[in-house]
């Protein structure tokens, strides 16, 4: 507007500085991420519920995934041949890519003492697969198991995981206990 | 500023935006070629790669095939992790440029901003008010709707439920932790029927068959793995498992029909860890009957491979117990009750009574035992508690049910013993064939003995404990009934063949199943009389299984289902 007074001008400003306060708080509020936590509320997969479908890794709104496998060494056998590291049927229990079962290498295995190795997770190339999940389970204790990380979820209103997991293993936990963990009683 | 300037300036901004603009929308189609080039080619599951993987299995040591499938699998890495980086990049980049556009756009517009605007020129001054207020109005109207929006988001919050993880259970069935609504003559949970007492909860039971012409038979399939376990049955679903080598499985059968409704083996043959151990032909891999709660199915194998699958067959949990060190073979059975699932692990190495959570395989607790047998556990309910009954080469023992308390111990058996213990009256009866039968008076305190005999003991079939009657089918071949309470013979039979498959009392009448699969039905009563002499034309290891009206009868090949 042509001619419009400095009145004018600071009016306008102030207004629209109001606005943008309201905007922000109603964002800090009702936006993501987190509006869950701070409801009390998020999601967590529940792994006695989880058939290690793979729909964690393609259906999460996050690429990659905010699943991620969760390792409880508590429960962890530390075994020389493992069957969420190794290939089924693997008689070499080496690191190459033709024993591994991991398609991103996010599995380090570590020599403890013999005959035991230490096996972690490397989150960064952790993509939520849940095919180590399922080979420990298949043949050995189910220490490995998936878990949504709430430093990587943004914990939508409805999460898009949960939509489609056939075994109905996704649901929001209280914030106090975000995680569904093995081998802690 | 100078007027030319100010237009070359505004000019430059706007090719500027549009290049801007234009590199943008190029971005914008490289990335969507990225996403859909990662979802198509998935370079993470070459089926090349799986292939080369498999056929490494079978050659191993093979450098050439190695070293072929460690390049692949790097290539496969590689294009993953560069085109994830891409997207990851691009999007930003993306973005960037998008703010740039709109800069130079502003600029320009900006720059522009003393030039004469057609639409005032042409509105005139009552047309230009009506054009600011209506600006006005807009701005006012979104904010609103922003507002709403914002108010609506706040306020509403989807209905919030945290499912109980393990509803409860409800049901007329019982046998054990049952809870589905299923009538309690429609089912047969576990080896010898409900708690493993081989007393059938049924009104009618066949009487006459013969499986060699097909009369009395409603249906005959043929069992995909050899197996020597029982059928169980929950509703419309039969149940029995089998293995071999290369493949250990659970299969559901359609009551009405026989036929084949689903498969679940174990993860497809051995994996890390899992031994194909060596048994015995008349024990196989797949000795072990399979129990279910009306939830899920369990099922054991020789290898140590513990399979938990839904009512429709999908996995819920599985384990690796570790291979038995058994030299007959594993064959216990397994129990299920309150939600707990009884593994008598009969591992000659470190045999032990594993309490499992049904719903997620997890050890709720574990006991140390002293030997192993081939017997599997029964659960008695005494003064409102409830415990597992189990043998061993050298007695009888009995745990609590909820936590594994050792209640009592009974050396009592010697030898490899095979027959699980029978409960009826508050007599327990335990028996093998290289030590002797004891009957055992159970109390608030330790077991009372109350007899013992000598004279004919079963090998393999348990003992049948009904009223104050318990019957035995010797490994001599013969057929006794005893006074359960004195342990006094009633009456004593002969019979041509031994029996594997345990005796049964369905609709007052004692069913026994020879290893010729000729079934005698006798009278309960304290007179030998046979009722009938079915034949079934194949061998039979497995106790049959009854439910109204019907009896299911395994095999050596075919599982039968013998009714009207």
């Amino acid at each position: 507007m042509k001619g419009e007074s400095r009145r004018d001008f600071l009016k306008k400003a102030a207004r629209w500085s109001v606005l943008a306060l309201l905007g922000g708080v109603a964002f800090r509020m009702a936006g993501k991420p987190g509006a869950g936590r701070r409801s009390g509320m998020v999601w967590q997969i529940d792994p006695a519920k989880c058939i290690q479908c793979g729909r964690c890794e393609t259906s999460c709104v996050r690429t990659p995934s905010a699943v991620k496998c969760v390792h409880s060494y508590d429960i962890c056998g530390f075994c020389n041949l493992c069957g969420g590291y190794h290939q089924p049927g693997a008689k070499d229990t080496g690191t190459g890519a033709e024993n591994q079962l991991c398609p991103t290498d996010a599995i380090r295995r570590r020599f403890v003492e013999e005959p035991y190795f230490q096996y972690d997770i490397v989150e960064d190339l952790c993509i939520g697969c849940a095919k180590c999940v399922k080979g420990c389970a298949a043949f050995g204790n189910g220490s490995l198991f998936l878990q949504v990380r709430h430093d990587r979820c943004w914990n939508c209103n409805e999460c898009s995981i949960a939509r489609v997991c056939p075994s109905g293993a996704i649901s929001r936990v209280p914030s106090g206990r975000p995680y569904r963990l093995r081998g802690q009683g | 500023m100078d007027e030319g300037l100010r237009t070359v300036c505004r000019r430059m901004a706007m090719v500027a935006g549009m290049t801007l603009s234009v590199a943008a929308l190029s971005i914008a189609l490289m990335l969507a070629v990225t996403l859909v080039h990662l979802r198509r080619e998935d370079p993470l599951n070459m089926p090349e790669l799986a292939a080369l993987r498999a056929a490494y299995t079978l050659q191993q040591g093979d450098e050439a095939l190695r070293e072929k499938i460690r390049m692949l699998d790097l290539m496969g890495r590689r294009a993953f992790f560069a085109s994830r980086q891409q997207l990851n990049d691009g999007a930003w980049v993306l973005a960037a440029i998008l703010c740039g556009a709109l800069l130079m756009f502003l600029v320009a517009e900006r720059l522009q901003e003393n030039q004469p605007d057609i639409r005032r020129l042409s509105l005139g001054g009552e047309g230009w008010s009506r054009w600011y207020l209506g600006r006005r109005g807009l701005w006012l109207a979104g904010s609103v709707l922003l507002f709403a929006a914002l108010g609506i988001h706040v306020a509403y919050r989807p209905p919030v439920e945290i499912p109980d993880p393990e509803p409860a259970a409800k049901g007329t069935a019982s046998t054990g932790s049952s809870q589905a609504q299923v009538p309690q003559g429609l089912v047969w949970a576990g080896f010898r029927g409900p708690r493993g007492s081989a007393m059938a909860e049924v009104k009618s039971a066949p009487l006459e068959w013969d499986g060699v012409k097909g009369r009395g038979i409603l249906w005959k399939t043929s069992v995909p793995l050899p197996g020597f376990s029982s059928p169980i049955v929950w509703g419309n679903r039969v149940f029995v498992t089998g293995g071999t080598a290369q493949k250990r499985a659970v299969f559901a059968l359609d009551a009405t029909s026989g036929a084949l409704v689903w498969t679940a083996d174990t993860a497809g043959g051995a994996g890390p860890g899992v031994v194909i151990p060596s048994t015995t032909e008349d024990t196989g891999l797949a000795a072990s009957t399979p129990v279910t709660d009306g939830k899920r199915v369990y099922a054991i194998f020789a290898t140590g491979e513990l399979l938990c699958v839904d009512m429709d067959g999908k996995p819920v949990w599985n384990t690796f117990l570790g291979t038995p060190e058994n030299h007959y073979g594993h064959s216990s059975s397994l129990l299920v009750d309150g939600g707990l699932l009884y593994v008598q692990m009969d591992d000659a190495v470190r045999p032990r009574l594993l309490a499992l959570d049904a719903a997620t395989g997890r050890t709720r607790w574990e006991k140390r035992r002293q030997a192993i047998s081939w017997a599997s556990p029964i659960l008695i309910e005494m003064e409102a508690k409830s415990m597992v009954v189990l043998c061993d080469s050298a007695g009888v023992e009995a745990y609590d049910a909820q936590n594994g308390t050792s209640l009592w111990r009974m050396d009592c058996l010697g030898g490899e013993v095979a027959p699980s213990a029978a409960f009826s009256q508050g007599m327990l009866v335990v028996a093998g064939d290289n030590a002797k039968a004891c009957g055992l008076k159970l109390g608030s305190e330790a077991p009372v003995p109350a007899w013992e005999w000598t004279d004919g003991l079963p090998d393999a079939a348990s003992p049948l404990a009904f009223r104050d009657r318990v019957l035995m089918a010797t490994a001599q071949g013969t057929v006794i009934l005893l006074d359960l309470h004195k342990g006094e013979r009633v009456w004593q039979q002969e019979l041509t063949r031994v029996c594997y498959a345990s005796p049964v009392l369905a609709a007052g009448r004692i069913y026994l199943v020879d290893l010729d699969g000729m079934t005698r039905v006798l009278e309960a009563g304290d007179v030998y009389r046979e009722l009938a002499v079915c034949p079934l034309g194949e061998m039979v290891g497995a106790t049959p299984a009854f439910t109204e009206g019907r009896m299911y009868l395994r095999g050596i090949r075919h599982l039968f289902c013998v009714g009207e």
